[in-house]
């Protein structure tokens, strides 16, 4: 836990305080009592002598009977008692011998406790034996005789003092009593004064301390600090700039403080314009991305004759690569891939403009060779930063089965049939540089099955993390592949390819891909009724595009799907069975019902453990499955769907 | 599908010619229950190009008929298409079966 400085301070001086009040009042105290121990000493000391003085020479028999020579002597020690403010003050006679001592006189203060008068008036006779200081005195030692007595007449000081007559000898005693009552009364009241005044001037002086340093350095000290306090923690606490007065240490660091949160404040408000820019730039960037993939068409297309997948992923934001395809009349299909120069922004302004261009001149019925002519020369006209695209234009006939293309500087595109083959034609000069270029253009024929893809650097120039590239080599190595294992598609089969070639390095160029595919595909919906069968017969036997060796295995696995969905999803009763069946590189049948939902592929005796004997029912499910190489039933919106695929190849 | 046949010594030799499917094949089921005094039974599937499912049930119903009686049941000159049929089944094993 933090204290604040105040309590600190606070502490330190009250700490100061009671020291110094305290040693303060120790010192006072001896010095007070001895100053006022030696006062009283003195007065009694000087009225001693001066009473001694006085009565040098004096009769003192005649001062013991005759009042009226008395008179003058008693009324001056009584003055002297008096004004030097003593206990007593009495005049007598020892006697060495007989031990005693006889008063002549005896001055008693007004306020003594203790009234002497009547007990040593004068003439009493005392049993007393001399102390040693008044031994002393009498001896002529002026400055001894000193003593201090406790009894009946009080606690005093005395002073002695010797009275001599005209030859020297000592005639009498003078005694001068002070009261220590007295003294300590005196001392206690000077010294409680004194006490007082050092506490309250030591209050009164730290109290001034306290005042100074609350008002010149706690008071702005608090100050810097909430603000300091309030800058750093709280980003919506509003900056104020502090005070700056006087020249001191605080007056600079507020003023460093002052210089140092201004910078800040602007740091803060540029980042967060940046911020905001960035924001709003972004935004924009993905608007442009939808945009752009809203020039391309979809992934993926199919109809009777044709199945086209295609992706374009860029390396940024927005790209300069990209696919199209889309259909012309008579019953043709255009399709394309390019890659523009650059990548970016840039590059998706100006693919824009060629994708634009390229299917203008496609629709107006041009040939591939003409589309990229013409579209050279329009975009050679107007490209002042001077990027150039490559492109690949091909058109396939889907009543002739011919492919034409023409190729303006773009990677060879692929025909994956039983093999691996390039299409090659003469590759012209990229688009976008020189003015009236020709190209080449070469046509195909297509089969049933055939694959034709089309690719971007981005796919062969993927890098891993050692920065080696993908290459051309594991490419048809890959779409080689394709074709042997079966695989569904094969823009897949490549970007999963390349994925795992590259795993987590930076795609650095945009990834764009375009592959078709050739196949028939007839389709007939009829009654669910075992006479139909002829009506499937028909449909498989006049396929041209299925081989003749599969045409009874294939009717037959259909005649069993058939019976079985007539017998067993409509029980015999009246229903509808759709039945497609499509020819690329395999043979793919469908069966759609909606009877009663019943999984083939379920409840499936192993052929081997068929029992003939016993067994009849499952026969046909086990023929038909048995001949398929791959059969999948799914059970959606309340139709039975069962995809049967049939390979060329045995497996 | 046609059917011709032929009895000799209570032996029926059954022709089979075309398609043995599920429409046709109640017909060669029909033509096996109307032979009547014959012990042995045997099925020429020469000219067989086609067997569905409907066609085998035939084929074993005759051969349960048959066997029970104690006589001899055969299928002979089956083509490779059609002996494919009857291999996936397992009942090239269990029947007297002969190739082209």
């Amino acid at each position: 836990m933090r204290h604040s400085i105040t309590t600190k301070i606070l502490i330190i001086i009250a700490a100061v305080l009671v020291i110094s009040d305290a040693s303060l009042l120790i010192l006072g105290f001896f010095s007070v009592f001895t100053t006022t121990h030696n006062n009283y000493v003195s007065y009694a000391k000087s009225s001693a002598t001066i009473a001694a003085d006085l009565l040098d020479g004096a009769d003192m028999q005649r001062l013991q009977t005759d009042e009226t020579y008395a008179k003058y002597y008693t009324a001056t020690l009584d003055d002297l008692c008096q004004i030097n403010d003593l206990e007593y003050l009495y005049v007598y006679i020892p006697d060495t011998e007989n031990k005693t001592i006889t008063y002549v006189m005896l001055i008693c203060s007004e306020n003594s406790s203790y009234s002497a008068i009547d007990e040593r008036s004068s003439g009493t006779v005392v049993k007393h034996e001399l102390t040693p200081a008044e031994i002393s005195v009498m001896n002529g030692n002026e400055n001894a005789g000193i003593t201090e007595t406790n009894n009946k007449f009080g606690c005093v000081i005395t002073c002695h003092s010797a009275v001599y007559d005209k030859n020297g000898n000592v005639t009498a005693l003078v005694g001068a009593d002070v009261s220590i009552d007295e003294t300590i009364n005196v001392f206690v009241k000077s010294y409680s004064i004194m006490a007082t005044a050092i506490i309250v001037s030591c209050s009164f002086v730290l109290g001034m301390v306290a005042v100074i340093l609350k008002i010149k350095v706690l008071k702005p000290a608090k100050i810097i600090s909430k603000n300091m306090k309030g800058f750093v923690t709280d980003r919506n606490y509003k900056f104020k700039k502090l005070e700056i007065k006087g020249n001191d240490e605080f007056a600079n660091m507020a003023d460093s403080f002052n210089y140092m949160a201004e910078k800040i404040e602007n740091y803060i408000k540029n980042i967060n314009e940046l911020t905001e820019e960035k924001h709003r730039r972004e935004a924009e960037i993905s608007i442009a991305k939808n945009i752009q993939s809203g020039l391309l068409p979809d992934r993926s297309f199919k109809n009777k004759s044709i199945k086209i997948s295609a992706t374009m992923i860029p390396a940024r934001d927005v790209g300069g690569d990209f696919y199209d395809y889309f259909t012309l009349t008579d019953n043709k299909i255009c399709t394309v891939i390019a890659d523009v120069s650059g990548k970016g922004i840039s590059a998706a302004l100006f693919m824009s403009r060629a994708i634009t261009i390229i299917r203008q001149y496609a629709q107006l019925g041009y040939s591939p060779s003409e589309i990229l002519f013409n579209t050279n020369n329009c975009l050679t006209l107007n490209n002042p930063e001077q990027i150039f695209i490559t492109v690949f234009v091909g058109i396939y006939d889907i009543n002739t089965r011919i492919f034409t293309y023409a190729n303006a500087g773009h990677n060879t595109p692929y025909l994956i049939s039983n093999t691996l083959k390039k299409l090659d034609a003469a590759r012209g000069i990229t688009t976008g540089i020189f003015e009236n270029e020709k190209y080449d253009e070469v046509s195909v024929t297509l089969n049933n099955g055939d694959t034709v893809f089309m690719y971007t650097d981005g796919v062969n120039e993927a890098v891993n993390t050692e920065r080696e590239f993908f290459g051309i080599n594991r490419l048809e190595n890959t779409l080689k592949t394709f074709r042997n294992e079966k695989k569904e598609n094969c823009i897949e089969l490549v970007l999963n390819e390349v994925r795992n070639f590259s795993q987590n390095s930076v795609q650095s160029d945009d990834i764009t891909m375009l592959s078709f595919s050739i196949c028939s595909n007839s389709e007939t919906t009829i009654n669910a009724d075992t006479t139909n069968l002829n009506v499937i017969k028909k449909l498989i036997t006049d396929d041209k595009y299925i081989p003749n060796k599969l045409k009874n295995k294939l009717f037959l696995v259909a005649e069993e799907i058939f019976v079985n969905i007539c017998l067993y999803a409509y029980e015999n009763n009246s229903g509808t069975v759709d039945f497609s069946i499509e020819v690329s590189d395999k043979i793919v049948m469908k069966f759609c019902d909606s009877g009663k939902k019943f999984n083939p592929l379920k409840n499936l005796t192993d052929i081997d453990s068929y029992d003939i004997d016993s067994q009849i029912g499952g026969l046909g499910r086990l023929i038909a499955l048995s001949i398929a190489d791959k059969a999948d039933y799914k059970y959606k919106k309340n139709r039975n769907i069962l995809t049967i695929t049939k390979y060329f190849q045995e497996e | 599908m046609t059917i011709n046949k032929k009895i000799e010594n209570k032996t029926a030799i059954l022709f089979v010619e075309g398609w043995l499917d599920t429409q046709s094949s109640p017909e060669l089921g029909n033509e096996i229950d109307s032979l009547c005094d014959i012990d042995n039974l045997i099925l020429n599937f020469e000219k067989l190009e086609y067997i569905s499912s409907s066609g085998l049930r035939q084929v074993i119903s005759a051969y349960k008929k048959i066997i029970s009686n104690g006589g001899t049941f055969s299928i002979i000159n089956v083509r490779s298409e059609v002996m494919d049929v009857f291999s996936l089944t397992g009942l090239d094993k269990k029947l007297d079966i002969s190739a082209k």
